[in-house]
């Protein structure tokens, strides 16, 4: 049984409802556009096909390896490809939370963020240097379950075509509680906030329960505008520059640094280590400066924290 | 290749679209006000002393306490970082 390439697929209709979001936008819906950033999106997005082309038979490889030392035969059939489904999405929730918190991993990530604007091309802002950041390596426990690569790389093309539609402002709120359950173009609009109360929250790629379950879901509050971006925002559209700038600032970090210690915590800690500009940082500094100035509102007749 | 190119045309097309779309401002400062909430917001808490907008407003340099930050127009959105 060969199982479909979903991403090649639904490429044409990404650029169909890219295009159908511009106009959209243009014609009042909500959302915003710049050609440039437009440019630059694309560019990362066609850009990490090309890696992916690179460096996907190591990645495969290292998948066959794994799948070696399988605990379990697991067929391909209708019930291993949603439990494999949910699993992946698991594993990938592990991956993103991870790539926010540890230098190494955001250097891949980051590209994902550097857009001020939140639109469906910022779905296609894709990493090139996914590979050394070792991405990859969070998926390896489901080969050693026993699924099949073959089923596993279905599960993650479904997953990242789900993540696709989810990059925009034109959809507020979902219906039929599904906010409860998916990842949503609300959920994730916080998930690329600047903003110190959006910082490294909702990490998840399809279901939101997982950041409901590990602590870090954190609701769009219609009140407070996402600012979209990075804390320390790019200057420049060039797709280079946005690819391999992290890099470049963990490589000059390292040089720089006065001890053993100081370069470890530049490369594994989090983004912004040792300065007042990691997200925990931020959002400590952010939490009692609202501390001091907070009286509990009643919200709905309850108490608010 | 051939799969390349045709990628690379479909960027083109959604640049191209969303340029003839209108969706090339770029924006300008109200006045210092306006730059000194941006700073305020992006630094994540700063206070400028002074503030001395670009003549064409499409900019501005910010100093106080002790720092000095540059406003910049990226596209049609603003950048502020410590210069
Ligand atoms: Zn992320
Ligand atoms: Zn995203």
């Amino acid at each position: 049984m060969t199982l479909p390439n979903v991403i090649a697929l639904a490429t044409p209709a990404f650029v169909l409802l890219v295009a159908a979001e511009m106009i959209a936008v243009r014609l009042g819906a909500k959302g915003a556009y710049d050609w440039r950033d437009t440019g630059t999106s694309l560019l990362l997005g066609l850009g990490s096909t090309v890696a992916g082309g690179l460096f996907g038979a190591a990645i495969v490889a290292a998948y066959g390896w794994t799948f070696e030392w399988r605990l379990f035969d697991i067929p391909i059939a209708w019930w291993s490809g949603a439990l494999c489904f949910v699993l992946d999405d698991l594993a990938y929730y592990w991956f993103h939370r991870t790539a926010h918190r540890v230098r190494w991993f955001w250097a891949g990530h980051v590209v994902h963020h550097s857009s001020q604007h939140y639109n469906l091309t910022t779905a296609l802002r894709q990493t090139w240097t996914g590979f050394f950041a070792l991405s990859f390596v969070f998926r390896l426990p489901l080969f050693l379950i026993g699924f099949p690569p073959a089923l596993v790389l279905f599960c993650v093309g479904l997953n990242l075509v789900y993540q696709f539609w989810i990059h925009t402002e034109t959809v507020r709120r979902l219906p039929w509680g599904l906010e409860s359950i998916l990842n949503t173009p609300s959920h994730h609009r916080v998930h690329h906030g600047s903003n110190p109360r959006y910082l490294d929250r909702n990490f998840a790629g399809v279901f939101i329960v997982w950041d409901r379950l590990f602590g870090t879901f954190e609701p769009e509050d219609d009140a407070e505008p996402v600012r979209y971006g990075l804390v320390n925002n790019l200057r420049t559209f060039n797709p280079l520059w946005a690819a391999f700038h992290e890099w470049v600032g963990i490589a000059r970090d390292v040089v720089r640094a006065r001890s053993l210690r100081e370069a470890w915590g530049r490369v594994a800690g989090p983004p912004g280590w040792g300065t007042p500009h990691s997200a925990a940082a931020i959002r400590a500094r952010w939490e009692s400066a609202n501390d001091s100035q907070a009286e509990p509102k009643l919200v709905g007749g309850v108490m608010a924290e | 290749m051939t799969l390349f190119a045709a990628s690379l045309a479909g960027v083109a097309l959604l640049v191209g679209l969303a340029w003839a779309l209108g969706f090339r401002g770029s924006p300008r400062l109200a006045d210092e006000g306006e730059a000194r909430a941006l700073a305020d917001t992006a630094l994540y808490g700063f206070r400028a002393d002074a503030v001395t907008l670009d003549p064409d407003r499409g900019g501005a340099t910010l100093t106080g306490d002790g720092r000095r930050v540059r406003i910049d127009a990226m596209g049609d959105r603003w950048v502020v970082r410590e210069a």
